[in-house]
């Protein structure tokens, strides 16, 4: 096998960690408020704690087979482990997901800003527009993908500034009293989380390319830790500002907080907000599309993922031209990714390392 | 393989129909003040209220009235009559006639105004007392435009607590609170001229109750905790000077802490407010030495302030509306009683024990004796 080909795309600790928190932190975020408000009112916070929990322990079991074979990414373990097309047809699969991610992520970006900025343009050439720099950061593979997260994410600092501002006008009674009706419709709702958190199983794939593996472990955790703190900020803000009644009335509770805010020489702030934003959604969208392509071009045993890649953007943009998902499309998406995403985030890894533990019993205790 | 992105940008950018559909500024109707009123036989009236930018025409501001069933439709007949295209991404006031909100829940008329994200939602939100036609008609040459003057007008007032500042998303909050109550500024028409005459109270449907007095403003304001940057206040009494006569006495309450207790007993909730405030006197006619009589004065602005809160609580309990938002602390410190009562807490808001008690502490004198 080729051992040593992803030394030459290696990312430093903070690219890793950042990489992980950029594809974490997406669509999720913009409609959390409303939908664990929906689930369990003000309490939903601790719901998005809990997540963050499984989210962590998740993780945790990733790196735990990754470091078995240092070396590898999934695409390279699955066959290793299940035989040559047993492996390809879960590479294939874990693939497909990476790709299902992408275009709910693309997909809602474009409807996003068709609703808040551009109205009149045709989503087919947001979509060209997203598609040319999303095509040359993931041709470039994950050193550039860990740069651009990086610095994306030093670039959206200010953010979390501006969304507090609304917090003068809010009223912090709406958060009492803590734990209204009990546990159960808390953990009732932290399956709504999931999808939020969603971002850590790419670690699967960016693994292989950390230079300092004894930090993974670590790493991941602190992305986790990093994506729960804004999630969790941006849902109690958005509990202060509204009320527990209102806040389910609306779509994107973060993006009308930013409503709010107006200067006398502007207003409809969110709109520059959003415009910012687009760059926080492309670090969700851009390294699930590298993933598609990279395990696509594994199970093709194509060397180079640039190929694949192509015929991907290309038929994304096909696919713009003919249909515009609508909104409760868009749901249906994301519906099917929080679904696939639990099997694939949650019970695939433990279920691998199990498998893991239980092949490497049989032959007498030694990795593969 | 390196491919060079620039055709394929350069292609995308001449397509972009951005640049084909370029808007300009004075072939826009922006409604500015948007006015909405019933007739006596009960059909909807829209206004729009507009700036003209073009120096042939005389008068600066375009006004447009149309009857319509809702104001997504009404906008499409103002559009029959304004020479440019309208768009209420700019709208400042909305103005809204008090027969209206009479007869109507207000809440599904705004509705356009909250589900297109285009359109603004801190217009500020206005009762007016009249026939709207009066005020969005009205010329006022020595005043700005009238949404600007109209804006101006409101936000002023409403610094010296003498109405409230209620912009559409305020509105949009108080009413799906279950436990407060929306309240919004209330404007008429005095010889002419515009005026802002006090606070217009709703039910938790959206529909007008009552008003309160540009007066009870200021203590509606401190009742709900906003004192800053100051509630000032003029009080009668002869309980200074001993000789019978009234005289005024106006203080200023520059800063406080207002104290809410909320306990559930005898089946009724009971809220005790303590009122904790410091004071500035800014105005005496009265002629005596006040700083003898300190502790005396001190108490007789805390009386009053009590006096003047309980009966504006009085109003609030009869009409069964709370829009000081006594059910936000019914819900955090009771939460399993307010869960019986919080679709119709009004009821129960009214049926409530409220007390209030008022220390004062004044802080000076101003800086003559």
């Amino acid at each position: 096998m080729v051992t040593t080909r992803y030394q030459h795309n290696e990312i430093t600790i903070f690219q890793y960690v950042f990489f992980i928190v950029g594809a974490q932190i997406g669509i999720g975020i913009l409609s959390l408020p409303a939908e664990v408000a929906k689930g369990s009112g003000t309490d939903g916070w601790i719901a998005i704690i809990m997540g963050g929990m499984l989210s962590i322990i998740a993780s945790v079991v990733i790196i735990n087979i990754m470091e078995q074979h240092p070396e590898d990414t999934i695409f390279d373990l699955l066959p290793r482990y299940f035989g040559k097309w047993l492996g390809k047809l879960f590479s294939l699969a874990f693939s497909v997901y990476a790709a299902l991610a992408a275009t709910t992520v693309v997909f809602t970006a474009i409807h996003l800003v068709q609703v808040w900025i551009l109205p009149q343009t045709s989503n087919y050439w947001i979509m060209i527009l997203f598609m040319i720099p999303g095509f040359l950061a993931a041709r470039n593979g994950v050193r550039i993908l860990g740069r651009y997260a990086e610095i994306v994410f030093y670039m959206t600092l200010w953010m979390p500034i501006l969304i507090a501002l609304p917090t003068k006008d809010g009223h912090l009674l709406h958060l009492l009293p803590v734990i209204k009706e009990g546990w159960l419709p808390i953990i009732k709702t932290v399956k709504m989380t999931i999808l939020s958190f969603l971002g850590f199983e790419l670690a699967f794939v960016l693994y292989p390319f950390l230079k300092e593996k004894h930090l993974a472990k670590k790493g991941i955790i602190i992305a986790n830790v990093i994506s729960l703190s804004a999630f969790v900020f941006v849902t109690i803000v958005s509990f202060i500002f509204y009320s527990p009644d209102e806040i389910t009335q609306y779509v994107w509770p973060t993006l009308s907080l930013l409503k709010t805010i107006e200067f006398p020489f502007m207003e409809r702030f969110e709109i520059i907000f959003l415009a910012a934003y687009l760059f926080v959604l492309s670090t969700t969208g851009v390294p699930y599309i590298f993933t598609a392509a990279f395990g696509i071009s594994h199970v093709l045993d194509q060397v180079d993922h640039v190929r694949v890649l192509v015929v991907g953007v290309g038929m994304y943009i096909v696919v713009a031209f003919l249909y515009n998902p609508s909104f409760s499309d868009l749901q249906t998406f994301s519906e099917w990714w929080g679904k696939t995403g639990t099997l694939v985030g949650y019970f695939f890894p433990i279920g691998l390392w199990l498998y893991m533990k239980i092949y490497q019993r049989l032959r007498g205790g030694k990795p593969l | 393989m390196k491919c060079t992105p620039l055709p394929l940008l350069l292609c995308a950018v001449f397509l972009l129909s951005g640049c084909g559909m370029n808007t300009k500024l004075d072939s826009l109707t922006m409604t500015l003040t948007l006015g909405l009123d019933v007739t006596d036989d009960g059909k909807l009236l829209m206004y729009s209220s507009s700036p003209v930018f073009n120096k042939d025409a005389k008068e600066h501001t375009e006004v447009i009235e149309v009857d319509a069933s809702s104001l997504r439709e009404g906008r499409y007949k103002v559009d029959l009559f304004a020479s440019g295209r309208t768009v209420g991404g700019k709208i400042q006031n909305v103005v809204i006639g008090k027969k209206l909100v009479q007869q109507k829940e207000l809440l599904s008329f705004l509705d356009v105004l909250y589900r297109d994200p285009k359109n603004s939602t801190t217009a500020l939100l206005i009762i007016y007392d009249g026939p709207v036609k009066e005020l969005i008609e009205s010329k006022q040459k020595d005043k700005p435009r009238l949404a600007v003057a109209i804006k101006d007008l409101i936000t002023t007032t409403a610094l010296d607590k003498q109405t409230v500042k209620t912009n559409l998303l305020d509105f949009h909050r108080t009413l799906f609170e279950k436990g407060c109550m929306p309240f919004a500024s209330e404007m008429a028409m005095k010889n002419g001229k515009m005026t802002v005459k006090g606070v217009a109270l709703f039910n938790n449907k959206g529909k007008y109750v009552t008003s309160l007095s540009s007066k009870e403003s200021a203590f509606l304001q401190l009742l709900r905790n906003e004192i800053k940057p100051a509630i000032p206040f003029t009080l009668r009494t002869s309980a200074l000077t001993g000789n019978g006569k009234k005289e005024n006495i106006s203080v200023s309450l520059e800063h406080g802490k207002v104290r809410y207790q909320t306990r559930y007993r005898n089946d009724r909730f009971q809220f005790h407010i303590h009122i904790d405030a410091g004071t500035i006197i800014t105005e005496e006619v009265v002629n005596v030495d006040m700083r003898k009589k300190q502790k005396q004065l001190e108490k007789m602005i805390a009386k009053e302030i009590e006096n003047k809160t309980k009966a504006l609580i009085k109003t609030f309990q009869k009409h069964e509306i709370d829009p000081i938002g006594f059910g936000l602390y019914a819900r955090a410190y009771e939460y399993r009683k307010w869960k019986k009562v919080e679709n119709d807490w009004g009821k129960a808001f009214a049926a409530a024990d409220i007390s209030v008690s008022a220390k004062v502490n004044i802080i000076s004198y101003g800086v003559i004796n």
